[in-house]
């Protein structure tokens, strides 16, 4: 069965659709960090109690904020349309109905599609972040990765990590970053064994992705963000702290899997009970 | 019970230990119950003051009374308020028979200082309070402002000078305590939203080199979730930092910090 599947993916187009555009974002994020960085840090500072300097803005710090867009919007979005098609799309093309004339149970169904689409996710979030991390050390330069606390939150107070240490945080962060990318795959299956359309399917897990996530950053709903999946989708940043917070890190990432088994159990349980007609 | 409704089960159990590790139990305590006294030191920040528009007057009947209830039940041994008057300073430390009060008039209304349980040595300031608190053998150096609110460059101009006059005195501890208008979002949670607050990141980022943000990440400290009360320290731990919220009544767009500190 899982064999099957990485046929039919490797099959589709929707990777290489995902692969282009995080190029064409990355190419324009590059541009973007130059033009930040010689314009704020080019003698206009206009404080004189600041911390203001150019050695910050390096390949790393790109890294950071490229991830950092790419996964809190680009990836979750490339892994909802993914599971949305899944099972919908079998549905609708009579695929499904043939598979299980077969001896396979729709557990087996299921899970193997979800276990490739999962390795495919965190084939995709490494493949970025690799990336990120060759385009930000051939055009930008590494060096010391140097945070500090600001709108996009990536610390809480000011961070500075030796290149060699960052780097190896930065392969920690491949597998955090995968467990977050993970709810958004399960939550799309789950629309996706209520749905019969594809389109419908991931349409729906986009579109109410994309509410979750603007809800998590509205002020009116301060006392429900902790409870949404999207709020703890960044929480790979606790590991670019001097000194990581490993107890409140593992919380969030059990936050994580919670919702992603919870979304798994469900669309099992619809799939399994639903009549394939 | 079928294979496929196993494996659901074991899914559901997973989802369950995993979100009661993650979420927890709500946390109860803090800050309303007071410190143990022998070895922490509470201080508390807190702008009281109302929005003008709202034509209400922050001294007068039940705001009074909530403010001089709230600061009764956290117990703090300092506290700094802003958009205080003085006579309303002078009430709440004669009511809840504070050691010493120190209040300057700023931003039009005042910011003052409270003291309980320790000697409290006033040094002066124009735009601020400050002053040095001996508690036990310990000095602790405290600068409470209220800072520009609509200017970002007199707020940088205020806070730069607060952060200069607290290193060149002799201090074991260094706090820097008020309302410093400064909201850079830190905590806040809102990731799409990335307005360009790149002025008062800089000032922030000034201080939080120097000294360490005692209450980040507790969340938004006025209304509309903003974070814009501040307890730096240096050179004392953190025992326990936070924000009591629904304390605020009438008009007040403000909630109280509270920070305790290791004091041995």
């Amino acid at each position: 069965m899982i064999a099957l599947e990485v046929l039919k993916l490797s099959r589709s187009r929707r990777p290489w659709i995902a692969v282009l555009a995080l190029v064409v974002f990355l190419a324009l994020m590059l541009l973007g960090f130059w033009f930040y960085a010689d314009s704020r840090t080019g003698g206009e500072v206009e404080f004189r109690y600041t911390f203001e300097n150019r050695s910050y803005f390096n390949g790393l710090t790109f890294t950071v904020y490229s991830f950092y867009f790419g996964c809190m919007l680009l990836l979750p979005i490339f892994l909802a349309t993914e599971g949305g098609t899944q099972l919908a799309g079998e549905t609708s093309s009579g695929g499904l109905r043939m598979l299980l004339t077969r001896p396979v149970s729709k557990s087996r169904v299921l899970l193997s599609k979800f276990v490739v689409s999962s390795v495919y996710g965190v084939v995709l979030v490494g493949g970025f972040l690799g990336v990120t991390l060759l385009i930000g050390l051939f055009a930008v330069g590494w060096g010391d990765l140097r945070l500090y606390p600001g709108v996009l939150q990536m610390t809480a107070s000011p961070q500075r990590l030796p290149q060699a240490e960052a780097l190896g945080r930065f392969v920690l962060i491949w597998p955090a970053a995968s467990l977050a990318m993970l709810v958004p795959l399960a939550f799309s299956y789950l629309l996706s064994a209520w749905m019969r359309s594809p389109v419908n399917a991931a349409s729906t897990a986009v579109s109410l992705f994309l509410v979750l996530h603007v809800i998590s950053g509205v002020p009116f709903f301060e006392d429900l963000r902790p409870y949404l999946f999207t709020s703890h989708m960044g929480y790979w940043r606790g590991l670019l702290q001097e000194a990581v917070d490993w107890p409140g890190f593992l919380r969030d990432a059990a936050k994580l899997a919670a919702n992603a088994t919870l979304f798994l159990a469900l669309a099992h349980l619809r799939f399994r009970r639903r009549e394939e007609g | 019970m079928g294979r496929g409704a196993r494996i659901e089960l074991l899914l559901f159990v997973v989802a369950g230990a995993c979100g009661l590790y993650g979420f927890g139990l709500p946390r109860f305590g803090f800050p309303y119950e007071p410190p143990p006294k022998a070895d922490a030191l509470r201080i508390v920040t807190w702008n009281v003051g109302a929005a003008r528009d709202f034509g209400v007057d922050v001294d007068a009947g039940d705001v009074a009374a909530r403010v001089i209830a709230t600061i009764a039940d956290l117990q703090p041994d300092l506290c700094v308020l802003q958009e205080v008057s003085r006579d309303f300073a002078v009430r709440i430390a004669t009511e809840l028979d504070a050691d010493r009060m120190v209040s300057r008039p700023a931003r039009g209304r005042g910011v003052a200082l409270l003291s309980w349980s320790g000697r409290l040595d006033p040094e002066g300031g124009d735009e601020y309070v400050h002053a040095v608190y001996r508690k036990g053998r310990r000095r602790l150096r405290l600068v409470g402002m209220h800072a520009h609110p609509w200017s970002a460059t007199e707020r940088n101009e205020e806070i730069g000078r607060a952060v200069t006059v607290l290193e060149k005195g002799r201090a074991d501890v260094r706090v820097l305590a008020g309302d410093l208008n400064l909201d850079v979002d830190i905590g806040g949670g809102r990731d799409l939203f990335t307005e360009d607050e790149h002025l008062d990141v800089q000032t922030y980022n000034y201080v939080a080199e120097r000294l360490a943000d005692a209450a980040a990440g507790t969340g938004p400290t006025a209304e509309p979730d903003r974070r814009l009360d501040y307890v730096f320290v240096g050179g004392a731990q953190v025992r326990d930092a936070g924000v009591w919220k629904g304390r605020r009544v009438g008009a007040m767009d403000h909630h109280p910090v509270v920070v305790d500190l290791e004091w041995k």
